[in-house]
């Protein structure tokens, strides 16, 4: 192939920049929009990785500090995190599988009774960077590979919403909505092991409501880039108080060290509200696109959407099972300390989207012991889950972050477990 | 004219009710609004006429007096279409 060409193909900016074009000109669209929709989606992957150097930066400080504080080894689980990271290497691969993903579970959803369109477009694209780096650091990259995966990806979209429909059902009370959430597995398990020990014999929507006000529930939590820096602030703080404090002398060099201490949460947080507004401008214009072919080929599909969806019917149990994933984390913390081995600190913003999903689930059919109950049991396991797949992502370069929510872990360990079983016979 | 949709990662829920803000628009052949989703930390910092959230975020702008739309079921249409001809005037709607 001429010089000119060369790795021209395999870029992600090149491939990206090209498929945005191309959609947005089949959309019809005015020339100005073409315009800034390919720069502003282009724009995106470049803010992604601006992002998660400053998540990076932050996780190894605090990983640092917690180290020689309690003399263990820490890892943070969080999406935004781990997917911004993987951006800076395999972000041709990911776009790759994120596209032939989409076309695989319209597909699916046009052919099979499976008719759910999943229209969480940012879920997609983590779980296309997931299947990407693990099956490039285990295998290669080729097409195949890519086809593989985008496979995969195709499936999981169309299998998982229809996984939860039951439990989707009981809470809305509408077949027209579905769960497109890639944190099922923990929910549903939680929620039938809570089906097994809780039998509550009818189903009152109004139990539970007023225990807690509603205000209390929503705006403290909801504003997810406060949350997370609170939340990194009190885990930094703490851990610093055990800390050797030559230790964070050194760390800080020039500056004051409590200032400095002080600072990392904001970092981590800057960070994550930048990969955010990275995955919303890279995502946008495809996940249009995606709507728009899905809704005129398939008009009868189901809508597959995010967890927030199910919040409205029942705040208090959403609340409940924030508040007892939580505690499952902790407890899970303790478990591992015990074990001797790495811990995971809880990923706040997974216990409360995933964590808010179990505790609705487990109400389905324990009643408000069946909340508390599933989403404590979510929160333990969400936890070791991360524990157990960190492994996978370690050989990335990616020593401190991994995954939050379930079924990415569930999908790099059968993914992993079926490479190592491939590879053995060559 | 300008509609945003705020939701608590401005990424999911956000993005569905402006579909269906926009398919609404459509629908009537009203022209000249824009619609936008964000995160409510952003929302805080736009300057917009209507802000759409569900019940369980009840956004409220620091800085400015602004209409805002709480919705109870965030894909429900009809609920949307009802609230906005609330605060949309009337000759806007054919």
């Amino acid at each position: 192939m001429n010089i000119a060409f060369s790795g021209l193909f395999t870029d992600s900016f090149f491939i990206i920049g090209i498929a945005t074009f191309a959609g947005l000109l089949a959309q019809k669209k005015p020339l100005e929009k073409i315009i800034s929709g390919t720069i502003k989606t282009l724009m995106g992957i470049l803010i992604i990785s601006f992002g998660a150097n400053m998540v990076i930066q932050a996780i190894t400080i605090l990983m640092l500090i917690i180290q020689n504080a309690f003399h263990i080894f820490g890892i943070v689980p969080n999406n935004e995190s781990i997917v911004a990271i993987i951006q800076i290497r395999y972000s041709y691969e990911t776009a790759v599988i994120m596209f032939i993903g989409m076309f695989i579970h319209l597909l699916i959803a046009k052919f099979s009774s499976l008719k759910y369109l999943f229209l969480n477009g940012y879920y997609t694209f983590y779980m296309a960077a997931l299947l990407g780096a693990t099956l490039v650091t285990n295998i290669s990259s080729n097409f195949t590979i890519l086809l593989i995966g985008g496979s995969i990806l195709g499936i999981l979209m169309s299998v998982l919403p229809a996984l939860a429909q039951p439990f989707v059902f009981k809470i809305t009370g509408k077949k027209s909505i579905a769960l497109g959430f890639f944190g099922t597995f923990a929910c549903i398990f939680s929620g039938y092991l809570s089906k097994l020990l809780f039998r509550k014999k009818e189903l009152d929507h109004a139990d539970g409501e007023g225990i807690f006000k509603k205000k209390f529930s929503s705006n403290l939590f909801l504003d997810s880039s406060i949350t997370v820096c609170l939340f990194m602030f009190v885990l930094v703080v703490i851990s610093s108080l055990f800390a050797n404090k030559d230790v964070l002398k050194d760390l800080s060099g020039q500056t004051n060290y409590m200032l400095f201490i002080f600072k990392q949460p904001l970092i981590f947080s800057s960070g994550f509200y930048i990969i955010l507004v990275g995955v919303r401008m890279f995502t946008e214009e495809i996940l249009y696109a995606f709507k728009g072919i899905g809704d005129k080929i398939i008009p009868n599909a189901i809508p597959a959407l995010d967890t927030p969806i199910l919040f409205t019917y029942n705040p208090s149990m959403v609340f409940i099972g924030f508040i007892f994933s939580l505690l499952g984390a902790v407890v899970a913390i303790f478990i591992q300390l015990y074990l001797g081995v790495r811990i995971v600190l809880p990923g706040i913003i997974s216990h409360f989207f995933s964590g808010a999903t179990s505790g609705l689930f487990g109400y389905v059919y324990g009643g408000k012991k069946g909340a508390i109950f599933s989403s404590f049991v979510h929160g333990i396991l969400i936890s070791f889950l991360s524990l157990l797949a960190f492994p996978i992502f370690s050989n990335l370069g990616i020593i401190r972050t991994t995954f939050g929510d379930s079924d990415f872990s569930v999908v790099s360990m059968l993914l992993k477990y079926v490479l190592d079983f491939i590879n053995t016979f060559h | 004219m300008k509609i945003t949709v705020v939701c608590s990662l401005g990424l999911g829920s956000s993005f569905m009710i402006e579909m269906n803000v926009k398919e609404l628009l459509q629908q009537y052949n009203i022209k000249g609004i824009e619609v936008e989703h964000v995160d409510i930390a952003t929302a805080n910092y736009l300057k917009s006429d209507i802000f759409i959230c569900s019940s369980s975020i009840d956004f409220q702008h620091p800085h400015q007096e602004s209409t805002v739309i709480c919705l109870e079921n965030l894909l429900d249409i009809e609920e949307l279409e009802l609230k906005l001809r609330q605060v949309i005037p009337k000759e806007v709607w054919k």
